[in-house]
């Protein structure tokens, strides 16, 4: 390991932490918060200062590693849950400061998991840095590093650990430009929603917080009904950018350069078309005959099928103030299918994503036909290229080392008080960084009532999520930490 | 500026290296997915992988965006094509690698005709740069400017040579007639040298002359070396071929010397005036009894690097005058750096110079275009220009030119005389000018200009 390196790297990161943590802190300004200042000067002059003193170490040899760009990219993450979680606390708007980290984390890893009861009772400039976390988390913060660092060798590995997805490959020649287009995509898609929130009337400080929400498919509202404080047209709004964000930012790109067929015959995006459509056809007749003390007419059941399930399936899991706990069996059994699909590989969403079913579902196709003849010679193809070995055999440990995860999961949330039903679906949720379950954690509540280490190790899990899984076991890894 | 390169093997790679380097966007296409994964995750390039004539794939990597198309896959025939191809979806230069002799020779007839704009070829090129080195065995590379007038020479400062220890004024005093120290190199930082620079053993000079001015100034330090007449090549590859077939016009006695009789066997019918031995290059006894030892010159051009190495640490025992080792791998290059062997060279890189010297010449666009470039230890250039009348500092002397800095007229080829610049010395109208600067983004000469 080449530790002068990741500590320069993240002192760089670092840097950039206390750049981002003083815009809520302007933000407090404006609504007249001064009174909070220290909960942000304290933690952005001790970044300022670390960073600093980290950035004097220069490294002798400046290409990153593998090894290296895996560890950078999480312990990024967790300097900046543990960090950003410290406002919070000082402000007092979240007091105990494991709760403000799973809140912090939540936010950064766009879960939209919540602790807290009351919403509507947080400061301004706390609300507006709880909504910013999942701007900032969903297209990644080293992402955003890579935009703006004059080129490194080696950065590759630093994008292929925090993008999300089973292959992912540069835009254009160059990391800092492919980057930028990414975070354009996002600014751009993002300043878009914020002007049609704002022509329905929303408030602009709200249309921007729910902007950011849904643009890193986290899902925190900020208010205590969720979007159905704005009524039906912000609903629908948010129903279709949540679409849009949970689809392979690289289709955009290709829409960009004029390759529009393309991108609508990528394998990824019909699959995922088909499953979001289907689900909201699915879940929209079911709750016309099965719920029948609530939904009346065809629309309304349109409406609320597509908003849960664009919700889930980008994983935002932003609340309407619908109780789908209380939906039929089949409607809540196809938001938990959604739950462990998650969205497309290379958007802001979570989950398994859909490349990765595509690639099991056909490389399992294969391997049957190879059992009935032992002879056959088969190839993997997804989006026209033949898979590797290696890719699909990745592909495989990485459903391996999720379900351990969620087995683990659900043994250490059985030592609290909730059933297991609950237990496993908080679990789905927290992996697959969308936020509300069912039962004890279903779209109405949260998860205040879980232990302290329950809570540690969910938000644990919600990194373990957001950064492919990969990344946390090989920093739990020891030989990871040897010098050669 | 965009490059796509197909097929990155070694020659490929060290293009990718020299491109990125310069800070320009390259898209790399292999048919191997492992090949192009390394290159991806070295350096800053895109990858895609698929084969370089499939139109898809080269869509893929934007092609018809592309400034420079360099195809280098082991296969002329596909390189040709791919080219062809890639100039058809609209990519401006192409550039094709074609080894084999039975195609080169006829290749330009070929590619003329089918709009390839450049055919190269590692072997061709390394055997003519090594036939060049064999003039002037005393430097360990030499390239050519203004058809041989001008001489660039790379000279390794030995310990107890004449120049150690001098100052640059004394050693030119001392020798009577004019070079210019271009360029030094020591520790691996690259500079050009002042008059009062000290000259220290292990340093790497590289001076600027005509040929009678190198012999004159070698001869009077004591460094000179005589040509060499006879050359000893250890392994029949096609670069000995075209070595052999490059010293066939000079009176010089060439033996090859391969272990595969088949191969000696085609070399003596392509090769009559050349004496081509079959045994193993690397048993002693061989080498002994072919008398090695009353060689001027041993070559040694085995596939294998490591044996070129060895043989030529044996050749080194004998006290041959002088030695030429091709080495392929890069990371072999590195460690025999400190062995002490005299000339090493890498058909990778003096092939890459060549492209670079080709897409850097088609990037000017005022009409003052690079006619020939080269690399000085991989940092510094040797850039040689034609003043025309659409410079507007023709006939200022160099003193009073606000010139850039780290750059410096190197010399001036003047109705086929070279003429070594003073402040007084002005540029004229069909001048050859070698500009030496330790950047490496100059395009043509009126950058040269502050």
């Amino acid at each position: 390991m080449n530790y002068k390196l990741v500590i320069n790297i993240l002192g760089k990161t670092l840097f950039i932490c206390g750049l981002l943590l003083c815009i809520p802190f302007g933000i407090s300004f404006i609504y007249n918060e001064q009174h909070l200042w220290q909960s942000f000067v304290y933690p952005i002059a001790g970044l300022f200062a670390i960073g600093l003193v980290m950035l004097l170490i220069r490294p002798e040899d400046k290409t990153i590693l593998a090894k290296e760009g895996i560890i950078i990219v999480a312990l990024t993450w967790v300097i900046l849950s543990l960090v950003g979680a410290i406002p919070f606390v000082i402000s007092g708007a979240i007091p105990s400061y494991i709760d403000a980290v799973f809140e912090t984390v939540s936010g950064l890893t766009t879960t939209g998991a919540s602790i807290i009861t009351d919403v509507e009772a947080l400061p301004k400039c706390m609300l507006f840095w709880r909504s910013f976390t999942h701007f900032i988390g969903g297209m990644g913060v080293l992402v955003f590093v890579l935009a703006i660092l004059p080129k490194s060798s080696g950065s590759m590995h630093i994008y292929r650990a925090e993008s999300p997805g089973p292959t992912s490959s540069k835009l254009v020649s160059k990391m800092s430009y492919t980057a930028r287009i990414l975070y354009t995509i996002y600014v751009v898609i993002t300043l878009i929603q914020v002007v049609f929130y704002l022509c329905g009337g929303m408030p602009l400080f709200d249309s921007v917080l729910i902007a950011f929400s849904v643009a890193g498919t986290g899902g925190f509202a900020i208010t205590n009904n969720g979007l159905a404080a704005y009524g039906t047209y912000s609903q629908v709004v948010a129903s279709v950018f949540m679409f849009l964000f949970s689809l392979n930012f690289n289709l955009y790109y290709m829409i960009l350069i004029g390759n529009v067929k393309k991108a609508l015959k990528s394998e990824e995006f019909i699959a995922f078309a088909f499953i979001i459509f289907a689900s909201i056809a699915v879940i929209a007749i079911d709750l016309l005959v099965s719920c029948k003390q609530f939904y009346t007419n065809f629309g309304t059941a349109l409406k609320d099928a597509a908003f849960h399930v664009t919700s889930i399936s980008s994983t935002t899991g932003i609340s309407n103030n619908v109780n789908t706990d209380a939906w039929p069996t089949l409607a809540k059994s196809i938001l938990l299918f959604l739950t462990i699909c998650g969205a497309m590989a290379g958007s802001t969403g979570g989950g398994i994503k859909i490349a990765r079913l595509v690639i099991l579902f056909k490389a399992g196709i294969s391997d049957v036909k190879k059992m009935v003849r032992p002879r056959t010679v088969t190839t993997v193809k997804f989006e026209g290229e033949v898979l590797s070995p290696e890719t699909i055999h990745n592909t495989h440990s990485f459903l391996t080392l999720w379900f351990a995860l969620v087995i683990m999961s659900i043994f250490i949330l059985s030592f609290d008080k909730y059933d297991l039903f609950s237990n496993i679906t908080a679990t789905f949720a927290c992996i697959g960084n969308v936020g509300p379950g069912f039962g004890e954690v279903g779209a109405l509540k949260n998860y205040a009532g879980f232990s302290g280490i329950s809570k540690g190790f969910l938000s644990l899990l919600m990194l373990a999520g957001r950064l492919e899984l990969f990344p946390i076991f090989i920093m739990f890894q020891p030989t990871t930490w040897s010098k050669s | 500026m965009r490059l796509v390169i197909v097929g990155t093997g070694k020659v490929g790679e060290k293009m990718v290296e020299f491109f990125t380097k310069a800070n320009h966007n390259v898209v790399i296409v292999d048919i191997d997915y492992k090949t192009v994964e390394t290159v991806v995750n070295k350096y800053d390039v895109k990858g895609v992988v698929g084969f370089g004539l499939d139109r898809s794939v080269l869509q893929d990597a934007e092609v018809s965006s592309a400034d420079f198309f360099i195809a280098c896959t082991p296969r002329d025939e596909l390189n040709v094509l791919s080219c062809v191809m890639a100039k058809k979806l609209g990519a401006a230069h192409t550039i094709a690698r074609v080894r084999s002799p039975e195609y080169f020779e006829e290749v330009e007839t070929i590619s003329n005709f089918l709009g390839v704009d450049m055919v190269f070829n590692p072997e061709y090129r390394t055997a003519l740069e090594i036939a060049n080195i064999l003039k002037f065995p005393f430097a360990y590379n030499v390239e050519n400017f203004a058809g041989g007038k001008a001489l660039l020479l790379e000279l390794h400062v030995e310990p107890n040579s004449a120049l150690s220890g001098n100052t640059v004024e004394h050693i030119i005093g001392q020798a009577g007639t004019g070079v210019l120290f271009a360029m030094a190199k020591r520790g691996g930082k690259v500079f050009i040298p002042r008059g009062d620079f000290v000259v220290e053993d292990g340093d790497i000079l590289h001076v600027i002359a005509s040929k009678d001015q190198i012999i004159g100034f070698c001869k009077k330090l004591g460094l000179y070396k005589r040509q060499s007449k006879n050359v000893f090549i250890v392994g029949g590859s096609m670069t000995a071929y075209y070595l052999a077939k490059a010293l066939e016009s000079t009176d010089t006695q060439v033996k090859i010397l391969d272990i595969d009789e088949k191969r000696c066997q085609e070399l003596s019918q392509k090769l009559p005036k050349a004496v081509i031995l079959s045994g193993d290059g690397t048993d002693t006894n061989v080498l002994d009894e072919e008398r090695l030892k009353d060689a001027d010159a041993c070559i040694t051009l085995t596939g294998i690097d490591e044996e070129n190495v060895i043989i030529s640490l044996y050749a080194q025992q004998k006290k041959v005058t002088k030695i030429i080792t091709k080495i392929s791998r890069p990371a072999i290059i590195s460690l025999v750096k400190n062995l002490g062997l005299d000339t090493v060279l890498s058909p990778h890189a003096v092939i890459a110079n060549h492209i670079l010297q080709f897409v850097r010449s088609s990037q000017s666009n005022s009409g003052l275009a690079i006619n020939a470039l080269y690399k000085i230890s991989d940092v510094g250039e040797a850039i040689e220009f034609t003043v025309t009348e659409s410079f507007p500092k023709r006939g200022i002397p160099l003193e009073s030119l606000k010139l850039k800095s780290n750059l410096l007229i190197g010399g001036i080829v003047r109705d086929n005389e070279f003429i070594l610049p003073t402040g007084k010395t002005v540029l004229l109208s069909g001048d050859k000018v070698i500009v030496v600067t330790t950047k490496s983004d100059i395009t043509d000469l009126e950058q040269i200009l502050r």
